[in-house]
């Protein structure tokens, strides 16, 4: 069996003259949580819509590998979705809405209604179960909502945008959830704004920006990478001293901070100790610190250079496969 | 899951999402309450209230005559009384008319209001002069006999097993057709409010993930339908209720159908369903196409099912006219013209069967293109497509 769950293949996807998705190739491992990041209409919906069976890509191919077949549709029973544009019956009781979306994903209403009821009582929401969801606050509609894409233990679920609208004690329990569906084999392909928490529960993560991959890995490669290219910060005794360090040929860009500080970004494979020397050699350095960057500065870093190059990346909000 | 599995789960959940037990209850309670009310209150106004009209008699010998007692009208014994005291009793109320005979020609009738009844007068003092006339011409009794029989004229009736229909018959038949009516009506707005509701509460893209959208709108139409006949029903079964309570008070509204024959109402039934059937599944059709209810222009397409009621309206009268038969044949009118024609005449088998194999048919070509619709319509946000690109979709699709 190959060792991916899901494997695409430069697919596209084309609404009027604007290409969502622009020859998009990635797979995702069987058993882990794979983050699919991007800033608004970087295409990730349209992708997402597509993986689920809800769109047709214009071109491309999208393969599942699961129980040792490859199918180009994953058998709903099999697929978990949140998507990012949701909601559910304001007017029916909670254990009825979840029994019925867990039929509709296959189950038998009994076992349905006992999977429910489980996941109420995992999310401190068993004493509604009777309520209307319309009763709820929004977060524990979340909740709801969330259940009704996972209750059937799907072997591999879609959740987009799970964290928003979710206060910091929620998100960690979404977090706690989403590790104990991955130990349970289930994968997950994760799309959500919320880069710190996308880099403490993702394996790998793929950066889309305009369609297209900006960026693809492990979490920690993509930063180790990255903190090649980190930035220190540098306190001299003369704070005048940074025209002269910015004609240094070892310094790509250089940026005075409120502290006092210079934040330093040093050019392509210079090591940092011959900057180090340089510096010292002609200035008194008071202290120096390096900061490692996060996943979310990372994101902006890159995604900034990709908008650099072109202004042109609207997606329609909403669009139908014609 | 099986498909057929998968498909009652759907309906079901329409069904009962929307089934308000309770209420069907209420119905029921309420229209017992009104005919314990109504029959009930008549029965003891009839029996308290004397109920007869009673009317005094100055000079009962000039032509004497007699009242039927169907006609509710009493002859008041005046024989001890002289007129003064009559007219006392008329202005006391005790009494509702004097009767001054004349003549076997001429008489006055005085009354404090108006005679609804004066016609069963007329016809008894009428009857009682021809008598007295045909005994003043010298005949014997055998030829008197002769004189006055009437024809006897047997009615035999033409193409048809039933007697045409009564006004009790039509009045029936317009209550099933407008109970059927009310039925599609139900179930089209419901449909509405169903699909309509979810694009907009977003359900729409969570359960297009797990089941097809022909299967999603397939469960739509079967649940929603079963829903309008749940309704219709408990009105049909509520009217029956009321129509009962009548007779247990002896007040005996007639009940003109051939209640006795299973045969009628299952085909009564099957209409009632097909109907609901063919036409929540054009209106699942055209509410997958409206973004926003309370905006959209389509919602004035609700209106058409009102077409087949005017045709039956007009068919009232001749039920085995041709257009009728033929339209009683044909979808989308078969449903309701032809519950009329059960209801009021007889049917040839075959009529009856082709129109439900073309009723079937319709609703299956209707629902694959329903299908079509739905499959992009209900994720297609902000903007209806026009009639055209509905079209195409259905063609293309």
């Amino acid at each position: 069996m190959p060792d991916h769950i899901l494997e695409v293949d430069a697919i596209e996807k084309r609404f009027g003259d604007i290409r969502a998705v622009d020859r998009l190739s990635f797979a995702v491992r069987r058993g882990e949580i794979f983050a699919f990041l991007g800033p608004n209409g970087a295409g990730k919906s349209t992708t997402v819509r597509m993986l689920v069976g809800i769109l047709r890509p214009d071109n491309g191919r999208i393969g599942f590998h699961v129980n040792g077949q490859a199918e180009g549709r994953l058998d709903p029973s099999l697929l978990g979705y949140l998507p990012e544009d949701r909601g559910l019956y304001p007017e029916v009781p909670l254990i009825r809405t979840l029994t019925y979306m867990g039929t509709i994903r296959g189950m038998a209403r009994s076992e349905a209604s006992r999977a429910a009821m489980k996941w109420l009582e995992r999310l401190d929401l068993a004493d509604r179960a009777q309520d209307k969801l319309d009763a709820l606050s929004k977060g524990n509609q979340q909740k709801v909502q969330f259940i009704a894409s996972v209750l059937h233990r799907p072997a591999f679920a879609v959740l987009d945008e799970p964290f928003s609208g979710l206060d910091p004690l929620r998100q960690e329990l979404f977090l706690e959830i989403l590790q104990e569906l991955r130990d349970d084999g289930t994968t997950v392909l994760l799309s959500a704004h919320q880069m710190d928490l996308v880099e403490r529960v993702a394996d790998r993560a793929l950066l889309l920006s305009r369609g297209r991959e900006v960026l693809s890995g492990k979490i920690e490669d993509i930063k180790a990478e990255a903190r090649a290219s980190s930035r220190i910060f540098v306190k001299l005794a003369d704070e005048t001293a940074i025209s002269q360090l910015a004609s240094y040929p070892t310094v790509a860009q250089i940026e005075p901070q409120p502290s006092g500080e210079l934040a330093i970004e040093l050019a392509d494979e210079t090591p940092l100790s011959r900057f180090l020397a340089t510096v010292a050699g002609d200035h008194e350095i008071q202290a120096i610190r390096s900061e490692e960057p996060s996943l979310h500065e990372i994101f902006v870093r890159l995604v900034r250079n990709d908008l650099n190059e072109t202004t042109d990346l609207d997606e329609p909000a909403q669009g139908v496969d014609r | 899951m099986n498909r057929w599995g998968m498909l009652w789960e759907i309906a079901r959940w329409e069904l009962l999402r929307w089934l308000k037990i309770k209420d069907l209850i209420r119905t029921l309670v309420i229209s017992s309450v009104l005919g314990l009310v109504i029959w009930g209150g008549l029965a003891l106004v009839n029996r308290y209230d004397g109920g007869a009209i009673r009317i005094a008699v100055l000079n009962p010998d000039t032509l004497p005559f007699e009242l039927p007692a169907r006609t509710g009208l009493e002859i008041e014994d005046s024989s001890s009384s002289s007129e003064e005291e009559a007219f006392q009793k008329l202005e006391a109320r005790e009494i509702d008319a004097v009767l001054r005979l004349e003549s076997a020609d001429v008489a006055e009738l005085v009354v404090t209001r108006e005679p609804l009844w004066k016609g069963s007068l007329e016809q008894a003092l009428s009857a009682a002069r021809r008598q007295l006339k045909l005994q003043e011409s010298g005949l014997d009794a055998g030829q008197l006999a002769d004189l006055v029989a009437p024809i006897e004229l047997e009615t035999v009736y033409h193409s048809t097993a039933d007697p045409p229909s009564t006004f009790e018959g039509k009045v029936a038949a317009g209550l099933l057709v407008g109970l059927t009516m009310l039925g599609v009506f139900t179930g089209i707005a419901y449909q509405f409010i169903v699909i309509t509701g979810e694009k907009q509460l977003r359900v729409t893209e969570q359960v297009v993930s797990a089941i097809s959208p022909q299967m999603w709108i397939d469960g739509k139409i079967l649940g929603i339908s079963l829903l309008a006949f749940c309704i219709s029903a408990t009105y049909v079964v509520s009217g029956l209720i009321f129509v009962m309570l009548s007779r247990v008070f002896g007040i005996g509204v007639g009940i003109p159908l051939r209640i006795g024959e299973p045969g009628l109402w299952i085909g009564l039934s099957l209409l009632a369903v097909g109907g609901f059937l063919m036409w929540n599944t054009f209106f699942g059709l055209v509410a997958a196409t409206i973004d926003d209810p309370n905006t959209s222009a389509r919602g004035s397409l609700m209106m058409l099912p009102g077409l087949p009621l005017t045709l039956a309206f007009f068919g009232l009268a001749r039920p085995d006219a041709i257009w009728m038969r033929v339209l009683s044949i044909l979808p989308p009118t078969s449903p309701t013209l032809l519950t009329l024609r059960l209801t009021l005449t007889e049917v040839p088998w075959w009529e009856i069967a082709l129109a439900l194999v073309l009723l079937a048919v319709s609703i299956w070509l209707l629902r694959r293109a329903a299908g079509k619709v739905f499959a992009l319509g209900i994720l297609m946000y902000g903007k209806e497509p026009t009639w055209g690109e509905t079209m195409r979709w259905i063609r293309e699709t």
